[in-house]
């Protein structure tokens, strides 16, 4: 199962895993906690943040529900280690490198 | 079950001075305050048993209508579709718990409206109702979520009332509902 809102994240998870099993996309937290209760998925990939259900708060319902034993990975933008990250409850965590703008060649540094 | 006679006994036990008028309402005076219109309610919890209690015990007391819910994901699913004037909710649910629940609904504003008071001071309110009473969770939930104990022995009809009336006066309580469910 992927999880999260934003369609070209989950759909570059989804290509890749959709070659050898099965993959579930679903864009809300909350929907994926319903779903699992009903099919739990053997690994789930959480590719965004949720106001209601931040990803610690997340995993932690994942742990209590019938997808206890499920893999659990956290995907977040690139960040150094030691950042402070949160990826508890998580078995992994993948990074996805950021588009940052300002850094593209030709762009100034405004400072 | 409309037609059901409203019982006057309903506790009604407050201190603090703009809730008092609120509590010595009773339930009768409170549906009528509201214009005849049914309270919305939205029983949580895990045992189908305690919510067909939660759902008798609301509706015969304020003809409440009564929608339902077997854990916290669920819960906010069903605030996120629709209002609700009151959430009576368990606290030891899986996969989220009530004080999981309680907190992701105090986040979002649309939702936060719920667990405080209109300008009558009624309505818009939450009761976590606790089955097991765990101190570590209920001090959490005092310290963070201002949950108050109800009536630690009280049969779970009375738990339960308690609970309605003083949530009704904007506070988030935890009770002792699932415990003597006969």
């Amino acid at each position: 199962m992927v999880v999260g809102d934003d369609a070209a994240t989950t759909g570059v998870i989804e290509s890749a895993l959709g070659r050898v099993c099965s993959v579930t996309t679903v864009a809300s937290h909350i929907a994926a906690l319903r779903q699992i209760t009903e099919r739990p998925p053997d690994a789930i990939f959480l590719t965004s943040s949720d106001v209601l259900l931040p990803p610690p708060v997340f995993a932690k319902a994942v742990r209590q529900s019938a997808a206890a034993h499920a893999r659990l990975f956290l995907c977040s933008e690139a960040r150094a280690l030691g950042s402070g990250m949160a990826t508890e409850g998580f078995d992994g965590r993948l990074s996805v490198t950021a588009d940052v703008p300002q850094l593209r060649p030709g762009d100034q540094d405004a400072t | 079950m409309h037609d059901a006679a409203i019982p006057q006994a309903t506790a009604l036990r407050l201190t603090s001075g703009s809730s008092r008028h609120y509590a010595q309402m009773s339930a009768q005076n409170r549906l009528a305050d509201r214009g005849g219109d049914a309270m919305k309610v939205l029983a949580a919890d895990d045992d189908s048993g305690i919510r067909q209690m939660i759902r008798r015990v609301l509706m015969a007391d304020l003809r409440a209508d009564v929608d339902e819910a077997p854990d916290g994901v669920n819960v906010l699913a069903a605030l996120q579709a629709s209002t609700f004037d009151l959430l009576v909710m368990d606290i030891e649910m899986r996969p989220l718990d009530g004080l999981d629940t309680l907190e992701a609904i105090r986040k979002v504003p649309s939702m936060r409206a719920l667990p405080s008071r209109d300008d009558h001071g009624q309505r818009r309110c939450v009761a976590g109702v606790a089955s097991a009473g765990a101190r570590r969770e209920r001090h959490r939930g005092e310290a963070r979520l201002a949950v108050r104990p109800a009536r630690p022995a009280a049969p779970g009809a009375v738990a339960l009332r308690h609970a309605v009336d003083h949530a009704g006066a904007g506070f988030t309580i935890v009770g002792r509902c699932g415990t003597a469910i006969a």
